[in-house]
């Protein structure tokens, strides 16, 4: 296809869009400075500072000021938000999520890689307002698992009063379903395993040889100029590894077919996010290949070989996945209780620093945004949300949530919502 | 083809022996236990107590014997040849409370529940491995798995029972333990005629029964139909219903002051707008601490305006002075796979009241004092007081602490569980461990 | 291809064995009579004689008059004048086999289950069923049941779902020439079998059954010690009267009572009652089997039973239990006398952990009885297999085969006649190539009361098997 003006167009937009950051509030007003007096806070990446201040500028984390004076006051033209006795802990997370738009699933073919979340996407819906009150700052919105290939996700912050303002990346992340739902009836081809890794395959090749067909095109190295394909395009960024594919896999053979047909056999950026079941027994496998696993929504299995549980997460970083981080799959389990699967990964046998941290900078690495989100650092995305204490603890909830430098969510002006 | 003919030799002449010495030593350990059935003194020393009735007690012991609490005191010493567990470190609470429970302990409701009791049911070796010691026991639903929300179901069969893993002795406490009353939910002003035609039949069927009584005559026959209102009529004991809306809090409220009967109400959303009321008339609630999950309606609830967040809810109702018991997330045991939404994590349940503006000593009660009160147990059970049944846990943490784990169980004085001896949580570290 | 087999089955063997088993049948067929005729004397000369359970197997004579084992001589002892003399060389000769507890007079036996499953929905009395009363001799099963190694079967009625299901009747393989049932059986009411699950109904009935029998009973005993208590006292005020002194004066003797004591009406003679087998139970005079499965099951017929005024030893027929369970069925020992278990591992529950059962009741000093996995013809000939097993995890061999012979037997309180060949005891034994729990034992001949009722034929080098009649 051509590409027409209105076409250059878009793609000028989106490229702005993507780089450029929201610099005015909803009012028009310049954005705000904010200085957030701690409290604890918990960077994540360097550790924990108590009674430090945070500077916000620019909807960016401007520094973190360790030991403040005394007599410390808020620089000129900062606003203060005093948090003490209070965390101060980076916003969440979240890499598998289904409430930022709804209609998750079109079924009527079982590789879909043309689809995209992006335009499903409503701002200010109910659900993302509560997950802001859970502390989730960060969505990877992605279609559900009723086929193969879904389509391409979206990457978003949950606040924002525009899809602009809420856009962090376009593709986020292909999503593939290994199996386990997608199962087909009806006598339609993808009916079992070795069907569906085949619709899977057959897809990701033609993707493989359409964007080698644009690279050699684009060096120079033919003269055949191959044809624009829609339905294709987005494969080439997967293919060039600038974002990765999120797989719904789970259980131990699911989980090696998605190794060795993605990574191995493809060489994809892989995100397993599920790997619930037996899956765990394939962490030293899945480690070698440096595969990042957020698991869940299910956090334990009942072992009925040893009649106990098995805490999943735990079992994960046990077997060499040392950054295991979690889901919700939203809403099977909503949103905002990000930080209780958490916390019930935690309860379960992971080390509550991992658990954190899992939810935070791991995830955002897996995504491949590590530099502007996931932990409390100078230069990076004001995604800050305050605490009454330690996130963990069911016990306490949230006060405030800011993303992008803006306030969301703010408990002393309306109700609590989690 | 040979025949191994030493098989036949020696231990046929030693098997006698053999046999008799273990036959002696089986009696003989049958005559330890019958001395261990005899009065064993116990007492845990050296924890944090948390007696719920009382404040909390720092370095504290409690002692009992056959079952009942002799004493809670602060650095007592433990009695001369009592067994004594050393919590030192530790915390101690009575045992919890889940005011219903689907699909625990019972092999069998056709009939009673009494007589189906399965002591040896996996779903109650699980509720008990996490602290629950007592639940007023509901069959399971035809469909299990998420049918385990919705409604109660009218005449509903229920009994309270204590999770005595593998005693049968002990195990039921009271049976049935509340009556359950659906209100109507079609062709309404039909069938609220009905309904208020029945309790007025019903409560002339309990005035011509106490005229037949006091003659000493046969009493008149009661009809099926009218067995639930003159059930409700008697008050025995309460009455539980599901509310879908304020105006049926109302209904409920108007009924029990006509009639004067005990109502309880099960997950009155909003009724926390009414909560003076239901405290004034001493209506008990029973309160989730968190909203449904599986929820694709983007377009709300928000909770900004007149609305009130799941979690805040219970903290609602207290503070208006209702008495509330804290229900799981969902009433059984749910082994799929989703951590801290099902009957295993009352206490988590319990901490997100916290989160929503409870207190801790508040949210302990809501899942032992309070239940027991509503199911009119509390004589026996739900605090740790001299006199009560000596149902009691030892936990790692604070029982409201995410990441506590019980690590001693007893009820009647006896040690059901042992997180060291058993295999439900050996795969999972404590805390301390990771 | 038949011959093809014989002949691969002839090289692995060699020399006069081969020999030997070519001839067994042979010799079997002609020095052996089909039917001892009667006041004949037998002499069975074999190389391995297991005469019980726990006894070493030894070469002897068995000698068998009547029917009846008349005696187990030493191998080189003198046969007895005119004793016909069978040589059995190479036998492994055991007792015949018993199970306590087979559902063959049921309809569909062949498929089974002859161990009908309990059900909650009808604990019904029916202690008036006997095993004995479900026999039909035209059904071809009873002419079979030789051919498995097994002489005798304690058999329950056709439906066994109830409370009461039954008495059971204890009988022989048939031998073809029976016209009537009874001609089988060997003791009408062994026992009588009991049944209980979880559940209202099951409380129900057993107060409806068991304890208004218990009532009855306790009932007749209280009026019949009032009685007496009425004699006794009436006695002791006719000598109190007796003994008291005159007033003194004269007075005329005084009348004597109006009216003297009529003589006693002749009573009609009794009619004979057919006594009530739970009553018996009660007062000891009959055994009882009690099957209940699950552990919950167990508990609640616990429950029931501890708070009957009257108590009853029983032996418990039940399912592989995890231990906890064993040791609460070890405490109730002298309650419980035996258990009957099928063999088979039971498994600690929600793990992969498998345990034998039998041996958790054997090493506790209970006693065990085992009975076929399946209640079908080829269910009992596959025992030992199942036994096999049984020994491969703990059983014991002795206590494996006693477990289908010595124990059986005394469970059914026939131990005198059958489960062991002693003087005096049933001539009922079967013949084996070598150690029935070596996996690989054939059959070879199975004799029932001294009347051979099966014999094997390896020559096809296959099974033939017809019972010969």
């Amino acid at each position: 296809m051509q590409m027409t003006r209105s076409w250059k167009a878009a793609i000028l937009l989106l490229a702005v869009s993507f780089l450029a950051r929201p610099l005015y509030c909803e009012d028009g007003a310049a954005a705000q400075r904010w200085a957030i007096r701690g409290g604890k806070i918990v960077t994540v990446t360097k550790g924990a500072v108590e009674g430090g201040v945070l500077l916000v500028s620019d909807g960016r984390i401007e520094k973190i000021i360790a030991a403040p004076a005394s007599d410390w006051k808020p620089p000129e033209g900062y606003q203060l938000i005093d948090a003490s006795g209070r965390w101060i802990v980076p916003g969440f997370v979240e890499l598998h999520s289904h409430i930022a738009g709804g209609d998750l699933n079109d079924m009527v073919y079982s590789v879909n890689p043309g689809f995209r979340t992006l335009d499903n996407i409503m701002p200010r819906n109910a659900l993302l307002k509560r997950a802001q009150a859970g502390g989730v700052t960060t969505a990877l919105f992605i279609p559900g698992s009723g086929t193969n290939m879904g389509g391409f996700g979206t990457l978003i912050k949950t606040a924002g009063k525009d899809l602009s303002e809420m856009l962090i990346r376009f593709p986020g992340a292909l999503k593939i379903a290994q199996g386990g739902n997608p199962e087909r009836g009806g006598g339609d081809l993808g009916y079992s395993r070795i069907g569906m890794n085949w619709l899977i395959r057959n897809a990701l090749k033609e993707g493989q040889l359409y964007t080698e067909a644009w690279d050699a095109w684009e060096a120079d190295k033919t003269k055949k100029k191959p044809v624009k394909n829609p339905r294709l395009e987005m494969f080439r960024g997967l293919f060039h590894k600038e974002y990765p594919v999120v797989v719904h896999t789970q259980g131990y053979h699911l989980i090696l077919s998605t190794i060795r047909i993605l990574h191995d056999e493809m060489g994809l950026w892989v995100v397993i996010d599920h790997g619930t079941f037996d899956g765990f027994e394939l962490a030293p496998e899945v480690a070698k290949r440096g595969i990042q696993v957020m698991n869940g929504p299910r956090q334990f299995r009942w072992d009925n070989r040893r009649g106990g549980f098995r805490g999943l997460a735990y079992e994960w970083s046990r077997g060499g996945i040392k950054t295991v981080g979690v889901n919700t799959d939203a809403p099977v389990v909503p949103a905002e209780e990000l930080i209780h699967q958490a916390a019930m990964a935690v309860r379960l046998g992971l080390k509550e620093d991992v658990a954190l941290a899992g939810i935070t900078i791991h995830a955002a690495r897996a995504l491949g945004v590590e530099k502007r989100i996931g932990s409390l650092e100078a230069g990076k995305d004001a995604d800050i949300v305050i605490w009454t204490g330690d996130p963990l603890d069911p016990r306490q909830s949230v006060v405030l949530t800011m993303v992008n430098g803006k306030i969301a969510y703010d408990t002393s002006k309306e109700p609590q919502r989690f | 083809m040979t025949i191994r003919t030493r098989d036949y030799g020696m231990p046929a002449l030693l098997l006698p022996l053999v046999l008799a010495a273990f036959f002696c030593a089986s009696l003989g350990a049958e005559e330890t236990r019958e001395k261990e059935k005899k009065s064993i003194v116990q007492a845990v020393v050296g924890a944090t107590v948390l007696p719920v009735s009382g404040p909390m007690v720092r370095r504290g012991t409690v002692i009992w014997k056959d079952g009942k609490i002799l004493e809670v005191a602060a650095e007592l010493a433990a009695p001369e040849g009592a067994r004594v567990h050393d919590a030192d470190g530790l915390y101690v609470c009575p045992g919890f409370v889940s005011i219903v429970a689907m699909g625990v302990g019972i092999e069998t409701s056709s009939g009673n529940i009494g007589n189906g009791l399965n002591p040896w049911d996996r779903e109650l070796t699980i509720a008990l491995a996490n602290g629950i010691t007592t639940v007023q026991a509901l069959p399971a639903p035809f469909f299990g798995g998420f049918g385990q929300d919705g409604p109660l179901y009218g005449g509903s069969n229920s009994a309270v029972i204590k999770l005595t893993q593998g005693d049968l002795g002990g195990m039921l406490v009271k049976e049935p333990a509340m009556n359950y009353f659906s209100l109507p939910t079609r062709q309404l002003e039909l069938n609220y005629f009905l309904l208020r035609e029945r309790f007025k039949q019903a409560k002339a069927y309990l005035a011509k029964r106490a005229e037949a009584r006091a003659k000493k005559a046969t009493a008149p026959k009661l009809s099926s139909s009218l067995k639930l209102y003159v059930a409700v009529l008697e008050n025995t004991r309460p009455t539980v219903f599901s509310p879908a809306n304020n105006h049926e809090v109302k209904i409920v409220l108007s009924l029990s002051r006509e009639y004067g009967f005990d109502a309880v109400l099960n997950e009155p959303k909003d009724a926390w707008m009414m909560a003076a009321d239901l405290a004034a008339a001493n209506v008990p609630v029973l309160v989730k601490s968190r909203g449904p999950d599986f929820d694709f309606n983007t377009t709300g609830p928000l909770f900004e305006k007149g609305q009130m967040a799941p979690v805040r809810r219970p903290a609602a109702f207290v503070r208006a002075g209702c008495q509330v018991s804290i229900l799981p997330y969902r009433r059984g045991i749910s082994l799929a796979g989703l951590a801290g939404r099902d009957l295993a994590t009352l206490h988590i349940d319990a901490a997100f009241a916290v989160r929503g503006g409870m207190s801790n000593e508040d949210a302990l009660k809501a899942i032992t004092l309070n239940p027991a009160r509503t199911l009119r147990v509390d004589d026996r059970l739900g605090s740790l007081e001299k006199g009560k049944d000596a149902d009691l846990l030892i936990l790692s943490g604070h029982p409201l602490d995410y990441r506590s784990f019980v690590l001693k169980a007893f009820i009647n004085g006896k040690l059901y569980y042992d997180r060291e001896k058993s295999r439900i949580y050996r795969e999972i570290p404590l805390t301390g461990d990771k | 291809m038949r011959l093809k087999m014989y002949q691969d089955q002839d090289n692995r063997e060699r020399g006069r064995a081969r020999i030997v088993r070519l001839l067994l049948p042979v010799l079997l067929a002609v020095l052996s009579p089909a039917v001892a005729a009667d006041g004949e004397v037998v002499a069975y000369r074999a190389g391995k004689i297991i005469r019980s359970a726990g006894e070493a197997a030894a070469a002897g004579i068995l000698i068998v008059r009547d029917g009846k084992i008349e005696d187990v001589l030493a191998a080189d002892a003198k046969t007895p004048e005119g004793a016909k003399v069978v040589e059995l060389p190479g036998a492994v000769v055991l007792p015949g086999l018993v199970n306590p507890l087979s559902g063959i007079s049921q309809v569909n036996f062949t498929s089974g289950p002859g161990r009908a499953s309990q059900s909650n929905s009808s604990p019904s009395d029916g202690r008036k069923a006997v095993g004995l009363s479900s026999l039909n001799l035209k059904h071809e099963v009873y002419r079979r049941l030789g051919r498995t190694g097994y002489t005798t079967f304690a058999v329950v009625p056709n439906d066994t779902r109830g409370l009461i299901a039954g008495q059971a009747s204890v009988i022989r393989p048939a031998l073809g020439k029976e016209k009537e049932p009874g001609e089988l059986v060997l003791e009408k009411s062994a026992y009588l079998l009991l049944g209980f699950s979880s559940g209202k109904t099951w409380y129900d009935a057993g107060l409806r059954y068991l304890k208004k029998a218990v009532d009855d009973i306790l009932k007749e005993k209280a009026a019949k010690k009032k009685a007496e208590e009425d004699a006794r006292k009436k006695a002791e005020e006719a000598k109190k009267k007796a003994s008291q002194p005159s007033t003194g004066e004269k007075k005329p003797a005084p009348a004597p009572p109006a009216v003297k004591p009529a003589a006693p009406k002749p009573k009609p003679a009794p009619k004979p009652k057919v006594p009530d087998p739970l009553v018996q139970l009660f007062k000891g005079e009959k055994k009882a089997f009690v099957r209940v499965t699950s552990p919950a099951a167990l508990a609640h017929f616990f429950a029931f039973f501890d708070k009957l005024p009257i108590k009853f030893q029983f032996v418990l027929v039940t399912g592989p239990q995890p231990p906890e369970i064993v040791e609460m069925l070890i405490e109730r020992r002298k309650q419980i006398t035996a258990v009957i278990l099928e063999p088979r591992m039971g498994r600690i529950p929600e793990t992969s952990i498998y345990v034998n059962t039998a041996r958790l009741f054997l090493r506790s000093g209970m006693p065990v009885a085992f009975v076929p996995l399946r209640d079908t013809i080829d269910g009992h000939r596959e025992i030992f297999f199942q036994l096999a097993a049984m020994v491969k995890s703990g059983v014991l061999p002795h206590e494996a085969l006693a477990g289908v012979t010595s124990v059986p037997a005394d469970l059914v309180g026939l131990g005198a006649k059958v489960g062991s060949l002693k003087k005096g005891g049933l001539a009922n034994f079967a013949c084996y190539d070598r150690d029935p729990l070596s996996g690989t034992a054939r059959l070879l001949s199975v004799y029932v009361e001294g009347r051979k009722v099966f014999e094997d034929d390896p020559s096809t080098g296959e099974l033939s098997g017809e019972a010969i009649r």
